[in-house]
């Protein structure tokens, strides 16, 4: 095995390690998203809004954004142990040692972070399943699955890890996730489709990246015959397509990718 | 292989934490870097570590500047820094075969070296519980082993035994000591004079960002004089009761006043006498001014003494 792949195997081990031994922040990742739907699912269960969706449960409905949530949070915590190796100088041990390369401390939180929401929402989909909520996407909708996951799940957690360098304490961070965590969430599709939500909050919908990932799960799990150019959301610029929500997606992630390395790289240059 | 450090500097804005270190230290040679909090200890082991760029300066080995391989000091230094920073999920195993990892070690070659180091520190029979559950000397023996899992050149140890037992101490010191024998290098930044004493070859002072005193242990030691003299004209002296002590032993041949400043009044003694002769020297200078005697102390010189008055510029 070549040194770079041996480094990043013994960083996201140790977090694999991590998890592991403390099972109930794997499980308290899953706690949340399922409150929402028992919860919400519950409480739009009459509302007329399911006419709208292609489905006639609003548990159906909520379950894309369910899994986004999961991702997109895991992803936004995804800083916080590298805040605390920093706070108590276990980052400096990393940094002093013969890394091939430093950024490998970053790769290996976001595999560890990408293996553990793709887990949760695994559980979340087969939970659902029994609930009556069937993924009817076909495997290259797996695929497409994989992918919008993938996309959340390193934005936030690029982002995470960005802030992480860019704080110094951890009770900031944890702060800023509080701020940015619901908001982005309401301030989505993944509650309601846009066409229920008043001109000037379809802005920031359609500027959301929970909405450009939570569309096109939506599609693969309730249009059996889904195509990546048919049209999902109506956005006040745009008619956006799953592939369009995806490039928009791509795009959020290569210019956080580069605002990260700027803030990071300064940190560990 | 000699180690070479030259006139590395560093600035924090306008705050100059090292202005000038310079040293060069020999296989087998252990240096210890004493000096008091803000002296620029820190700053030069983070230089050295390669956590901290530093303005100017070079570090040289085997005639190359090393500064611009930041990789190769890595390759060749073992740290052990002053914060206890362990992962107290892991168990010192995992902690040791993470470690490899990092250092791109292939755990199957080097596990048995891996168990000998927690064996020989003490550490086999918890090397399987979780390093949460450790005791901060347990932490502080495991941060050892692993710095020396790789068969690093260099040793640099910021106040390695903070905190432990003298057991555990003298388990450390000869771990450093054997690391030396077997040509290792070790660059020991603390604040323990025993451990100094013990362990160094060589000591290097800093004092506001600049060596104030280098040399070995032994030379020091002679350079501040044959003993140290503490004395008391009282239990609670006064400025004014200090300045007057010092008067009388102003100028006098063989003494030389340290300082003034503080509970006692210190004399270094220069020359050949015995310690009976200096300490009636000292009491028929008392009484000749007609002072008091409350305490006095005559000792040979130690690390302590050329730390304190090395910094107080006196010496």
């Amino acid at each position: 095995m070549n040194a770079y792949l041996m480094e990043i195997k013994a960083l996201s081990w140790r977090w694999f390690l991590h998890s592991k031994r403390r099972p109930i922040v794997l499980l308290a990742g899953l706690f949340q998203p399922f409150i929402w739907l028992v919860l919400f699912s519950a409480v739009f269960k009459n509302s007329p809004m399911r006419t709208l969706v292609g489905t006639d449960s609003y548990l159906a409905f909520i379950t894309p954004g369910a899994l986004v949530f999961t991702a997109f949070t895991g992803a936004l915590n995804g800083g916080v142990p590298i805040l605390f190796d920093r706070e108590l100088g276990f980052l400096d041990r990393l940094l002093a040692a013969p890394l091939k390369s430093r950024f490998s401390i970053i790769w290996a939180t976001g595999f560890h972070i990408f293996v553990m929401t793709l887990l949760q929402c695994v559980v979340i989909v087969l939970v659902t399943s029994v609930m009556g909520v069937k993924f009817n996407g076909g495997l290259a909708g797996i695929g497409v699955f994989i992918l919008v996951l993938a996309l959340i799940t390193m934005l936030f957690t690029t982002l995470s890890l960005a802030l992480s360098f860019a704080l110094r304490y951890h009770f900031e961070l944890l702060s800023i996730i509080m701020i940015i965590s619901l908001p982005l969430m309401f301030m989505s599709t993944a509650f309601a489709p846009l066409e229920y939500m008043p001109g000037w909050l379809t802005w920031f919908v359609s500027l959301n990246p929970i909405t450009m990932a939570v569309e096109p799960l939506r599609a693969v799990f309730f249009d059996g015959s889904w195509q990546g150019s048919k049209n999902l959301l109506a956005t006040p610029v745009a008619n956006l397509s799953m592939w369009g929500c995806l490039a928009v997606l791509v795009v959020m992630n290569l210019i956080m990718t580069a605002l990260a390395k700027v803030v990071i790289g300064k940190k560990l240059a | 292989m000699t180690l070479e450090i030259k006139d590395l500097k560093k600035s924090y804005k306008d705050v100059a934490a090292l202005r000038s270190l310079s040293f060069s230290l020999s296989p087998g040679r252990i240096l210890a870097l004493l000096g008091p909090n803000g002296a620029g200890k820190s700053t030069a082991i983070k230089i050295m570590t390669t956590l901290v760029p530093p303005d100017g300066g070079q570090i040289l080995w085997e005639g190359r500047d090393i500064l611009r391989e930041p990789r190769k000091i890595r390759d060749l230094v073992g740290y052990v820094s002053q914060e206890l920073a362990m992962d107290k999920v892991l168990t010192a195993v995992e902690f040791m075969q993470f470690t490899a990892g990092i250092l791109h070690l292939k755990w199957r070659d080097h596990r048995d070296r891996a168990l000998q180091l927690l064996d020989r520190l003490g550490l086999k029979e918890a090397q399987d519980r979780q390093i949460g559950k450790y005791s901060g000397g347990m932490k502080r023996r495991l941060d050892l082993a692993t710095a020396l899992l790789h068969n690093p050149r260099i040793l640099i140890l910021d106040e390695p035994t903070t905190g432990l037992d003298i057991e555990a101490r003298e388990l450390i010191w000869s771990l450093i000591r054997d690391f030396t024998k077997e040509g290792g290098s070790v660059i020991l930044a603390s604040h323990d004079f025993q451990e100094v004493q013990q362990l160094a070859d060589e000591v290097l002072i800093l004092d506001r960002g600049v060596v104030s005193q280098s040399g070995t242990p032994q030379a020091l030691k002679e350079q501040l004089g044959q003993f140290v003299v503490r004395l008391q004209t009282r239990e609670y002296m006064t400025a004014r009761d200090q300045e007057q002590a010092a008067a009388v032993f102003a100028g006098q041949t063989g003494l030389r006043v340290l300082n003034h400043d503080d509970t006692w009044v210190a004399l270094a003694v220069q020359g050949e006498s015995a310690m009976s002769e200096v300490q009636g020297t000292i009491l028929s200078h008392l009484e000749g001014a007609d002072l008091p005697v409350f305490s006095l102390n005559v000792q040979h010189p130690n690390m302590e003494d050329v730390y304190r008055f090395s910094l107080r510029g006196d010496s």
